[in-house]
């Protein structure tokens, strides 16, 4: 099953203005608390994490392509996971779970091959939204009183 | 003149013609219908000279008429085919629906078993979602606080333990496993009473606490203590799969299979009795 939250997320990071992404992503990360996770604020804190490190990353590198994500977006998963099994493993004292590479490769996987196709999709979704947007604004612009119009 | 002479000769030969046949077929006719009334040997070859060529004939058009009655039928047989799939198609589908109706029987039919062997009330819930991570194991079910579920009731199965009510909503609660490494549960191994706690590790169990001095061995059942007052004593957790013996440390390194198959669950009951010691 891929994580389309996540791929979300890293589109928010470099699409997005920071107080926009930042917002949503927490908002996002306290809606998968409630499906997800033990420790309330974990998942919203790792992604939170990622998109400020994905939007640091996207005004130094040209990562604005979706052909150019995978690899950034490969990382930052790992990132992410390591950060939850980290924060787990410190607040659950005495017994670990075991770091499962198999599941996580493989999730890592998914996550690369549907980063170009999903970033597209969202880019043409949030294309429809901004040309409503400018429709709602050519509709309801008012004249100004300029007489030399 | 030569007209009429030829008129006057051809009258007399026809005459003598068709008395020359019909005098003989007469003949024989009263010749058959007096006396022994068996074929002739001019009969019997007449017969066997005829008898063969419709024989024959018979054959033939017998042949060239299953071809035609066969194409014929083909149309039929295609149509009768058809509504054949269909009736195959629908039988199959109604066959795979009673025999999960079937299944459901048999499975909800032994969660009433389990209800009726405890004291305390029990709920039966359906898992209506799974943790999508990798590092938690919790899931939701379809029942919450207006069904009288707390934080902190266990959760179980016919076969064992399943973990406990975590985080309770209205309608809805989510249940923390056994085998996600923040559940500890109280056990006993059955056969050498030895006590210890068991938790999980993404996967299946670990036994702590187990003094070395102690015999555990693999296949051993390991069962819920009673103790702390959330699961009632006797419940299955798991069977020993592997004792690690390190040299250092004071207790064994014991790996416990779970004798629930969490994967395959659908419907979870809940013990409801409340717990001080939950929170």
């Amino acid at each position: 099953m891929p994580d389309l939250l996540f791929l979300q997320i890293v589109f928010m990071a470099i699409h997005l203005r920071v107080h926009q992404g930042a917002l949503l992503t927490l908002i996002f990360g306290v809606a998968l608390e409630v499906f997800s996770g033990y420790f309330l604020g974990l998942y919203a804190l790792a992604y939170l994490l990622v998109f400020v490190i994905i939007k640091g990353l996207s005004s130094a590198l040209a990562i604005h392509e979706a052909n150019h994500q995978p690899p950034i977006v490969a990382l930052s998963y790992l990132v992410a996971n390591s950060f939850i099994y980290v924060c787990n493993a410190m607040l659950t004292s005495e017994s670990q779970g075991s770091w499962e590479w198999g599941g996580l490769l493989q999730r890592v996987l998914i996550v690369i091959v549907l980063v170009v196709p999903v970033n597209r999709l969202f880019s043409a979704v949030l294309d429809f939204c901004d040309r409503g947007i400018e429709k709602k604004e050519l509709l309801f612009h008012r004249k100004t009183g300029n007489r030399y119009r | 003149m030569g007209l009429k002479k030829k008129k006057q000769h051809s009258q007399p030969l026809k005459l003598f013609l068709v008395l020359a046949l019909i005098i003989p077929l007469v003949l024989t006719i009263i010749a058959s219908t007096i006396g022994r009334k068996e074929f002739s040997i001019s009969h019997r070859l007449a017969l066997e000279v005829l008898g063969l060529a419709n024989s024959a004939a018979t054959s033939t058009l017998d042949f060239f008429g299953g071809f035609w009655d066969s194409y014929f039928n083909l149309v039929g047989v295609r149509k009768e085919n058809i509504h054949l799939l269909e009736e195959i198609r629908r039988y199959k589908s109604l066959n795979a629906k009673y025999r999960e109706a079937a299944a459901t029987n048999v499975r909800l039919s032994r969660l009433l078993e389990l209800e009726q062997s405890f004291d305390t009330p029990v709920l039966t819930a359906q898992i209506v979602g799974r943790d999508p991570s990798l590092w938690f194991k919790t899931f939701t079910i379809n029942r919450g606080s207006n069904s009288g579920i707390e934080r902190g009731m266990p959760v179980i199965t016919l076969e064992g333990v399943v973990g406990q009510v975590a985080n309770v909503s209205l309608n809805y609660s989510k249940i923390l496993l056994a085998t996600d490494p923040n559940s500890a549960i109280d056990a006993i191994v059955q056969k050498s009473r030895a006590q210890g706690i068991i938790k999980g590790d993404g996967k299946q169990y670990q036994l702590h606490y187990v003094l070395k001095k102690v015999e555990v061995s693999v296949g051993d059942e390991i069962v819920t203590s009673g103790m702390g007052g959330i699961f009632p004593k006797g419940l299955s957790i798991g069977v020993i799969g592997e004792v690690v013996a390190s040299k250092r440390g004071m207790f064994h390194r014991v790996k416990v299979t779970p004798s629930v198959d969490f994967r395959q669950l659908e419907y979870v009951t809940i013990l409801l009795q409340t717990n001080p010691l939950a929170e």
